[in-house]
């Protein structure tokens, strides 16, 4: 026999026998039910507020088509499907965009209909598997060696004639392959209760979905199981190493996440939305005080005495026409202005954000809950397809948009002060508004939509597989040499 | 009967405040609570900042020159509750000021939107929360390997034969866990609100220090509770590892799963109407006279119902909080502190008052002024402002009443449940290894 397969043998004897001493152990069996329901219930939970969603999305879209104006079209977001799946940032995405010719608009909040009831964590299947199976693995691993060396049988094991390295590398497989059929009663009742609804027209690529979503997982679990082989190895104590898989979980699971966003904010930190809206004020008074309109400015055309009245109403036009060029030059700068001022707080904002998940993801189950969240399209990809899908929608918006402006500018609005003075009167241009301008919608392009490929779901997945083995790997060498110089006293 | 109370308290006091558990926790707990408390005091400032500022330009708008009545308004301003710097509660969701248009327009409210979107996750704590989580997993974990671990060693023998009941050990074990876990948690509540008092930020006048006391008596009763769990744990189970690991479980199902269970199931059964003309950005799309159709209608009613609906789903919220000891403590704190739905609808039929007040007002005007509701000519004189509403600040105060006590009482139940609990187990209680 040579040496690999005896390896390979003793290494699947091992697995086999750990495997089944995992099964009946009941804090396995335990959470793994648990675990399964909790991910029913919160599938349920999360398919009933996605048909909320759904209806509260037709409802708005149905508002803003009708209200789409020459001045402002709403672009409203679909909510990914796979909800239930992963939240992601489904919360803190805007549900609007305002296209403006030029340029899009991201609409803050500011009314006071906001939630009462404290947002707590969604209970998606991301979650789920992050913090109940990874929590059942963990607990099931701790003591894997800690709990032969004090019943004794670790003495017997390690005299029998295979390497220790085996031995260990047997453990994690069979605790790994214990766990497997928990964590697919899980997903087969998540996705009964899915099917069953009914609201979600089931196709390929959500098939390509859940399978990615499943070797995720087990990646994820494989990285807590070799977590909790190293502290088995590490500790003498079962006790000790139980408080260190707490700490870890507790560090982990609640304290890093919480830690990210304060520490974000102190390194790039974003404006809070009452100064932006602040800054958004004093553009607006700036501009209101650069609009003049006086009745000096009727004085040329009463001073010119020696002019004929056709000449003096030549001459009251051109001032006229100077007056309003010069506000609209001050409208579009004000315009422009805005502009600025909102893309640079969605910059900062997005920047904070950025580095919250940067440093959220040190800990792994935030790295998984993100990468399932892109492999449910409900992660920062979902927003960049909306926004991508949004400017691309942009251009003809624009074209069509500045084009019937000008063929319907006698219908606009024009807003602003006027002097008068005798039979003369003068007005400048405050606003230009198309508000009420009837014309025919189809002249308008309509917004396409988006959606968020099932390929990016795969990348997501496999990236993730891949830096969640790398990590075992590293976790299991450690343990492995630290195996190797294990002692009795 | 006291003298081994105490004797078992010291002992065991000493043991515990040797132990590495209690020191790694109370390590991560000063971590987070100081990484809390800045952000905290940061939220602090800006809601302060924002006060002041809404404040004066109310005044400002009261002060202007109006030449009709229906330009009038009135302004309530929520003064944010000082000991928000504890427990932000629903500081950030609810309205900071209603502006109340009396005949002419609809009541306005506006959210004071300090908070950074960064910080309205499901992982901003504040610094109560911080306490009560990691201070609640501290007492589990030190409590719950205690009478296990002495089964195991074999040294639980030894102590029931010293001439002293059970019932007093036990008692004395709740009591040296809960000392040694309140006491961290006292010292960083103490520093918090000291720095804040040195630095101005509070005054600690009767109502605050009153406030502070509802909520460190929750704060109390919660890591009893806690520890009276423990103890319960660690008397049914025979090793200490088990005992851990259940109390570690309780702690997840009760602090970290039922809030978000609640969270769920609290907008699948009452669920909220959202009025067309807020889809949660109506300031951005009435600028751009988008969505204005439904509010120029029939809105005011909706919005007005969807107000009613989220009251509701509050209500229901709060009443789930007794089911679990963490979330009693969190709605607790906050009715004791003022943050809480409890000061929110306070604040609410202020806005009423005020409103129907300013109606009648306006109502009594116009009957002597008619011509002059929304006309005016050069050369009228200027409105008769006499005997007008004034704009006024809303404090949260005197609410220290049936919310918190209702709350104490839920929580005292509790705790006499476990420790009874706890207790029956521990008499018959079969020490031989």
């Amino acid at each position: 026999m040579t040496p690999v397969f005896s390896d390979i043998r003793s290494i699947s004897t091992v697995a086999w026998r750990t495997a089944l001493e995992q099964i009946r152990d009941f804090r396995l069996i335990a959470f793994g039910i648990g675990a399964a329901a909790v991910m029913t219930v919160g599938t349920f939970l999360n398919i009933a507020d996605y048909s909320k969603r759904m209806d509260e999305r037709a409802r708005i879209a149905t508002a803003a088509r009708r209200e789409n104006t020459l001045e402002a079209v709403a672009l409203v977001r679909t909510p990914p499907r796979f909800l239930f799946m992963s939240e992601g940032d489904e919360r803190s995405v805007p549900n609007v965009l305002v296209a403006v010719p030029g340029y899009l608009d991201v609409p803050h909040q500011s009314s006071a209909a906001t939630d009462l009831v404290p947002r707590g964590f969604a209970l998606d299947w991301s979650f789920v598997v992050a913090y109940l199976c990874g929590l059942a693995v963990l607990l099931s691993t701790y003591d894997l060696t800690s709990r032969q060396r004090e019943n004794g049988t670790l003495r017997v094991v390690l005299s029998y004639p295979v390497r220790r390295w085996s031995i260990l590398a047997g453990e994690y497989c069979g605790a790994l392959c214990a766990a497997v059929p928990f964590i697919v009663l899980a997903i087969a009742s998540g996705l009964l209760i899915v099917l069953g609804s009914g609201r979600i027209d089931w196709t390929l690529s959500d098939s390509i979905r859940c399978l990615a979503f499943a070797g995720l997982s087990l990646a994820y679990l494989s990285f807590i199981a070799a977590f909790g082989i190293l502290i088995s190895v590490l500790f003498r104590s079962r006790t000790t190493s139980l408080l260190v898989a707490i700490l870890g979980w507790i560090v982990a699971g609640v304290v890093v996440p919480a830690l990210a966003q304060p520490l974000a904010h102190a390194i790039a930190p974003a404006p809070t939305q009452r100064e932006h809206a602040l800054r958004l004020e004093a553009a607006q008074r700036r501009y209101g005080s650069g609009i003049r309109v006086s009745s000096l400015m009727l004085q040329p055309v009463e001073r010119s005495s020696g002019l004929t009245e056709a000449a003096k109403a030549a001459l009251l036009n051109r001032i006229q026409a100077d007056l309003v060029a010069q506000h609209e030059q001050l409208v579009n700068a004000y315009k422009k202005e805005l502009q600025a001022i909102r893309l640079d707080y969605l910059r900062k904002v997005a920047r904070e954000s950025a580095v919250a998940t940067r440093i959220a993801g040190f800990s792994p189950v935030v790295l998984y809950t993100s990468l399932a969240a892109d492999v449910a399209g409900a992660g920062a990809e979902n927003q960049t397809a909306f926004y991508r899908a949004a400017s691309e929608f942009l251009r003809p918006y624009t074209e069509a948009a500045i084009a019937l402006r000008q063929r319907f500018r006698s219908a606009a609005h024009v807003t602003g002060p006027w002097v008068e003075d005798g039979t003369y009167k003068l007005q400048g241009v405050a606003w230009v508004s198309y508000d009420d301008v009837t014309f025919d919608r189809r002249l308008m392009p309509s917004f396409p939509g988006y959606h968020v490929p099932a390929l990016l779901a795969v990348q997501a997945a496999v990236s993730g597989a891949i830096a969640f083995v790398a990590l075992d790997l590293i976790l299991l060498l450690l343990a492995a040499r630290r195996f190797n110089r294990y002692v009795f006293d | 009967m006291i003298d081994g109370l105490l004797a078992v308290v010291r002992k065991r006091l000493q043991v515990e405040l040797r132990s590495v558990t209690w020191f790694g926790s109370v390590l991560l707990l000063f971590l987070v609570f100081g990484a809390a408390a800045v952000r905290s005091i940061g939220l602090f400032d800006l809601d302060s900042a924002a006060f002041d500022t809404d404040q004066v330009k109310h005044q400002n708008d009261a002060d202007a020159v109006f030449q009709t009545y229906s330009q009038l308004s009135v302004a309530v301003d929520r003064q944010p509750a000082p000991l928000r710097l504890l427990i932000r509660g629903g500081e950030d969701a609810f309205a900071s000021c209603a502006v109340t248009g009396g005949r002419f327009r609809p009541t306005s409210f506006r959210s004071r939107q300090t908070a950074p979107p960064s910080a309205q996750g499901a992982f901003s704590f504040d610094p109560a929360r911080v306490i009560a989580l990691l201070g609640s997993l501290t007492a589990l974990l030190v409590t719950s390997g205690t009478i296990a671990r002495e089964r195991e060693e074999g040294t639980l023998q030894v102590v029931l034969t010293y001439p002293c009941r059970r019932s007093v050990v036990l008692l004395g074990e709740h009591l040296a866990a809960l000392l040694a876990t309140i006491l961290p948690v006292i010292a960083s509540v103490a520093g918090l609100i000291a720095f804040a008092a040195a630095t101005g930020r509070i005054h600690l006048d009767g109502e605050t220090l009153g406030a502070l006391a509802g909520v460190l008596a929750m704060l109390v009763l919660l890591l009893s509770a806690a520890v009276a769990a423990g103890l319960f744990i660690s008397a049914s189970t025979r090793n200490a590892a088990t005992a851990i690991t259940a109390s570690f479980v309780v702690w997840v199902v009760f602090a970290v799963l039922s809030p978000a269970a609640a969270s769920s199931l609290v907008t699948l059964v009452q669920p909220v109407d959202v009025a067309p003309s807020n889809p949660a950005s109506s300031a951005t799309l009435m600028q751009y006279s988008l969505g204005s159709y439904e509010l120029k209608h029939r809105d005011q009613e909706r919005a007005g119902r969807e107000g009613l609906q989220r009251i509701r789903q509050a209500d229901l919220y709060g009443a789930m909080t007794t089911s679990s000891p963490y979330m009693l403590f969190v709605s607790g704190a906050e009715a004791a502190s003022g943050t809480g739905i409890d000061a929110y609808k306070a604040f609410l039929s202020r806005v009423h008052d005020t409103e129907s007040q300013f109606v009648r007002w306006e109502d009594g005007m116009l009957a002597q002024y008619p011509e002059r509701a929304t006309t005016y000519n050069a050369g009228d004189f200027p409105i008769d402002l006499g005997g007008i509403p004034q704009n006024q600040v809303f404090v949260a105060g005197g609410i220290l009443g049936g919310g918190v006590a209702q709350r104490l009482l839920m929580m005292l139940i509790w705790n006499a449940a476990l420790l009874f609990a706890a207790y029956q187990r521990f008499a018959r209680y079969d020490a031989r290894v």
